[in-house]
């Protein structure tokens, strides 16, 4: 969040001691049954599609649990596909024909599918990538086990003249289609007019693929309606829950101008709650340093002139559902892939996640580590979205593109000692959380903050931040002035500590652009030490690398069951 | 909020997007089904009257009789204008024999055969013995269908598995489900022995 915070314009710092008196102007009490700023809401499509899916089940069920009713809805089925097929003629019947068989040919849909597989990667959209081919596995195999539970044969009563394959309910190509399709929208049309237009565009090829099938008479409508219903819900489901909006907005443009959806009713809901709980008029809300960002929705504030103070810009991260399931998929990868470094238990709650922070921020400023000032965090919808307001740092620059002397070594090392004196581990020293100004090293994004670390986590810490300083000058004088304030075991047993992985990614990124070895050079200037292993084992480790495993090999199993040609 | 270092992203990413990848192009054109077995006489299976319906001008209905011991079922497939199911060995290894029904056979290369009690117009052919690989062909040809038999030994190469093959390969005339549909829902199941039907 570093660039975020680089070129405002500026800065009010705030005391961390409580308001006294009475409330600040502005400042309302939301009265028990009133709505949130941003009361959560299905939207008119997905109240459509708990409806259908809802639908889809009765459907099942009731057919399931009534023979005489099942064939009475083959009867009326049947007479629907029979008034159909007394429309058929020669040349609407080719028509048919030629749809069928371009859109629901299993090579339509390959190369869809490669082709949406292929951008995704090209755009180095992971997590989109990730999500459209678990929602075709996913409905490929409910669409298969439900032909299976169901069984039921192609329409009665009335020729069938096109083409074919396998039980009829839910139609398996209809299905493929429609999550091939959606799976696009979501994936490769950014929100907004684009995604709606491709909507739109794909329930229409899918109403004529549907059309065509009754045509046909190879599918009944309940064949088609269900398929539409399981192959469009779960890769919607899929992608409102793994790739929000407001998280992975899906755009074209550069990183640094993706705007996130905080122009519409969420914006609305910002102003209402920081006026409300705070007592802070916000102007304009824009994001900022999305690309830095993975794990929040980084904002800046402008708030208008209140009393003696003028108008100014504030920092905000807003907090979601889907930070608190990454942060807990997160930790349990770490937990694999390391054992228990250091804390990995996850967050039950977005309310437990930002209260975290703001909890850091203030023990960070108590204790007198220069970091943004909080103003608290406000309640955007109650368990599901909050966001945490601080300052915003005035004409402060990225340690990274700044210059740095003297002066801004010792205070870089200074906070780390402050850091360790207080008990505290920042854990995600790296150019974009330092920021420089007036001589001064300013810490930001206290999220990752840990109160009495692990001794490893605070010797990594001291290690990346003479890298850090390091990259800007040279080992030689970063080590010099560490010794002010570290002892030479200290810094050989940072060094020992910080290999590969230790350090964040942007850390290590600039450490292999600037070409120097510095880890090597601190490590020749420090004593020698043997270096500090980061394989921790543990029973839970094991148990846990056992069940990914074993789940693992269960999904394997049964994708290998349910597809494989026995020959 | 920017994650520490020791996340294993894009790589894990990259790993897991490429073998989801995998699973579906291999998967996408798979067409065997793990369908219920079609076992003969059983008249309100859906798997049998998706046999009917896929070469509807068939009369008899090919099926399993109950199985020796040693063979197992092992899949079906059936799509417009085909059926074709087969039958596992655990002596002479999967789909040891497989069972195919169209419409029509080029029985061109074979001879005719007698066959014992054959059920309505069917007649018998079999092709000349393969040896490598040991195969054994046979087609059952009837009004409207033709059911091929294929074994992969010969009555040389493995008499005692020939002669279990011989025995669980059945016929279902198509009329028994065309009545049983009338009964059951008022509808006819179109095709041979039914009634016309619209469209």
């Amino acid at each position: 969040m570093a660039s975020d915070a680089a070129g405002a314009s500026s800065g009010h710092g705030r005391s961390v001691t409580p308001e006294q008196g009475t409330p600040s102007a502005g400042k309302r009490r939301r009265p028990s049954g009133a709505p949130p700023p941003l009361p959560r809401q299905l939207g008119v499509s997905g109240w459509v599609w708990v409806a259908l899916t809802a639908s889809f089940i009765a459907i099942i069920a009731l057919a399931v649990a009534f023979q005489s009713l099942g064939n009475e809805f083959e009867r009326w089925e049947v007479a629907v596909l029979r008034r159909v097929a007394e429309a058929r003629t020669g040349w609407l019947t080719t028509l048919m024909l030629g749809i069928n068989a371009a859109l629901a040919s299993r090579w339509t849909i390959r190369i869809l599918r490669l082709g949406t597989l292929v951008a995704l990667v090209g755009l180095r959209r992971w997590r989109h990538l990730l999500t459209f081919l678990g929602s075709v596995v996913v409905v490929e195999l409910a669409i298969y086990q439900l032909s299976i539970f169901q069984a039921r044969p192609r329409p009665i009563g009335v020729r069938i003249i096109g083409s074919w394959e396998g039980l009829s309910f839910p139609s398996p190509p209809v299905a493929a289609l429609a999550v091939t399709l959606v799976g696009m929208v979501y994936s490769l049309l950014p929100p907004g007019r684009a995604r709606s237009r491709g909507k739109w565009a794909a329930g229409a090829v899918l109403l004529v693929l549907g059309v065509a099938r009754m045509y046909l008479a190879v599918d009944r409508p309940t064949d088609v309606l269900a398929a539409v219903i399981v192959g469009v819900a779960i890769p919607v489901v899929a992608f409102r829950f793994f790739t929000p909006n407001e998280v992975f907005p899906v755009t074209y443009r550069r990183a640094k101008a993706a705007h996130l959806d905080v122009g519409g009713r969420r914006g609305q809901a910002i102003r209402t709650a920081v006026q409300e709980q705070l007592g802070l008029t916000v102007l304009d809300v824009q994001p900022v340093g999305l690309e830095g960002s993975a794990g929040s929705t980084p904002l800046r504030l402008r708030v208008a002139a209140a009393g003696d103070e003028p108008e100014h810009a504030l920092f905000a991260k807003l907090y979601a559902m889907s930070h608190v399931r990454a942060d807990r998929s997160y930790k349990l990868g770490r937990t694999i892939l390391y054992g228990a470094l250091e804390d990995e238990a996850p967050f039950q709650s977005v309310r437990r996640f930002v209260e975290y922070e703001d909890y850091t921020l203030l023990r960070l400023t108590h204790v007198g580590i220069p970091t943004p000032a909080p103003y608290g965090f406000v309640e955007i919808t109650p368990e599901r979205e909050y966001m945490i307001v601080m300052e915003f740092y005035a004409g402060a620059q990225e340690i990274g593109t700044a210059d740095v002397d003297d002066q801004v070594i010792d205070a870089g090392l200074l906070l780390i000692r402050q850091l360790w004196d207080a008990g505290l581990a920042h854990r995600d020293i790296k150019p974009a959380n330092l920021m420089v100004r007036d001589g001064k090293v300013l810490l930001v994004d206290a999220f990752f903050v840990q109160v009495r670390p692990s001794p490893w986590r605070q010797a990594v810490d001291l290690a990346n931040m003479m890298l850090v300083l390091a990259i800007r000058t040279d080992a030689e004088r970063v080590y010099r002035h560490a010794l002010k304030y570290f002892s030479a075991d200290e810094i050989a047993e940072a060094f020992a500590a910080t290999r590969g992985v230790a350090s964040p990614t942007q850390l290590r990124a600039a450490i292999k652009q600037d070409g120097r070895d510095l880890v090597g050079e601190f490590r020749a200037l420090a004593p020698h030490r043997r270096p500090v292993a980061i394989q921790h084992w543990s029973v839970r480790r094991v148990a846990l690398g056992l069940l990914m495993l074993a789940v693992a090999a269960l999904v394997v199993l049964v994708v290998v069951q349910t597809w494989t040609v026995f020959a | 909020m920017s994650r520490p270092s020791t996340r294993p992203r894009t790589r894990t990413r990259i790993w897991l997007a490429a073998a989801l990848a995998g699973v579906i192009v291999a998967t996408g054109g798979c067409t065997a089904r793990h369908y219920q077995q079609v076992s003969c006489h059983n008249n309100f299976q859906s798997l049998r009257l998706l046999e009917a319906q896929a070469v509807p001008s068939a009369t008899l209905i090919p099926c399993l009789l109950p199985l020796p011991q040693g063979w197992s079922y092992g899949g079906a497939e059936v799509r417009s204008g085909l059926v074709r199911f087969w039958a596992d060995s655990d002596r002479a290894g999967a789909r040891t024999a497989e069972v195919r029904l169209t419409q029509t056979c080029d029985v061109s290369g074979a001879t005719e055969v007698a066959l014992k009690a054959p059920p309505g117009d069917m007649r018998g052919y079999q092709e000349p013995s393969a040896r490598q690989p040991p195969t054994t062909v046979r087609y059952f040809v009837f009004t409207g269908g033709c059911v091929r038999y294929r074994f992969s030994f010969t009555q040389q190469t493995a008499p005692a598995l020939f002669e279990e093959a011989d025995q669980f390969l059945g016929f279902d005339p198509r009329s028994v489900f065309v009545n049983a549909v009338r009964d059951d829902t008022g509808l006819p199941l179109c095709g041979a022995g039914a009634a016309p039907c619209p469209g």
